[in-house]
């Protein structure tokens, strides 16, 4: 297996690139699991996961209408038609 | 030969980001703050497992903008993977949907004293299809992302068991 200056210098400009994104989940993940809600109600829990679908809901519909996608009636996403 | 090496650095990538975003979800919540009630520690566990998703969602959109030097500038994440990860995603949204109102359903019969049966398998029916939805998630993105969410998985899994022995 040859590494050269180029292959190592590509590495490291991908790994520049991804590092922060990978810092960045993790904290918001480690955030997310070791959140507690002390002092909460049953109904603020389900508030939250109701707000928290919704999010996801809207979250994916936008990316996918951006993709050209589109929602049949029975619920499926359809991919746009090839052109 | 170079090509051989770049591209196995490229098979490695995905493998760092994995770890890194498994070993965050490993974290575990404080053990001395919980919910009130059991169905307020379930809605609390699949609130957590749409968050995360929700961060999944976006790491895979951004991977889908970001070039890798390592492939001629394509992408981390083709479109076609980043739009099935959004699938997967918007399902999980609405399995989501479907277990806060099977939880409405299931207070509302149960201070009625009736039958919860029904609302209980309503209940493990829209867990199910939340775990299937992540699950999903790690057959649109190489190299196992679901290992970011297996600790969402297991206590997805945990909160089903606890539904079939009766805890709510």
């Amino acid at each position: 297996m040859e590494v050269n200056v180029q292959a190592v210098t590509d590495a490291v400009s991908l790994v520049a690139t991804v590092t922060p994104q990978v810092l960045a989940a993790y904290s918001t993940l480690k955030s997310i699991w070791t959140q507690a809600n002390p002092g909460k109600t049953e109904a603020d829990f389900l508030a939250m996961l109701d707000a928290a679908s919704q999010t996801n809901i809207d979250d994916a519909t936008a990316i996918l209408i951006r993709d050209g996608y589109s929602l049949s009636a029975d619920g499926e996403w359809q991919p746009p038609a090839a052109s | 030969m170079r090509y051989r090496s770049t591209v196995r650095l490229a098979r490695l990538l995905p493998l760092a980001f994995v770890v890194a975003l498994g070993a965050a979800a490993c974290a575990h919540p404080d053990p001395t703050v919980t919910p009130p009630t059991a169905v307020a520690s379930a809605a609390d566990v699949a609130t957590k497992l749409q968050a995360s998703a929700n961060v999944i969602l976006h790491a895979a959109d951004a991977a889908g903008k970001t070039a890798n030097p390592l492939a001629n500038g394509t992408p981390l994440l083709s479109t076609r993977q980043v739009d099935l990860v959004a699938v997967d995603v918007y399902k999980l949204g609405k399995a989501g949907k479907r277990l806060k109102a099977g939880f409405d359903d299931y207070n509302a019969i149960k201070q009625a004293g009736g039958d919860l049966s029904a609302q209980r398998v309503a209940i493990q029916q829209a867990i199910a299809d939340a775990v299937e939805a992540l699950h999903d998630v790690s057959l649109a993105v190489p190299s196992g992302t679901v290992a970011a969410i297996d600790q969402g998985v297991a206590d997805a899994l945990a909160v089903i068991a606890a539904i079939k022995a009766g805890a709510l």
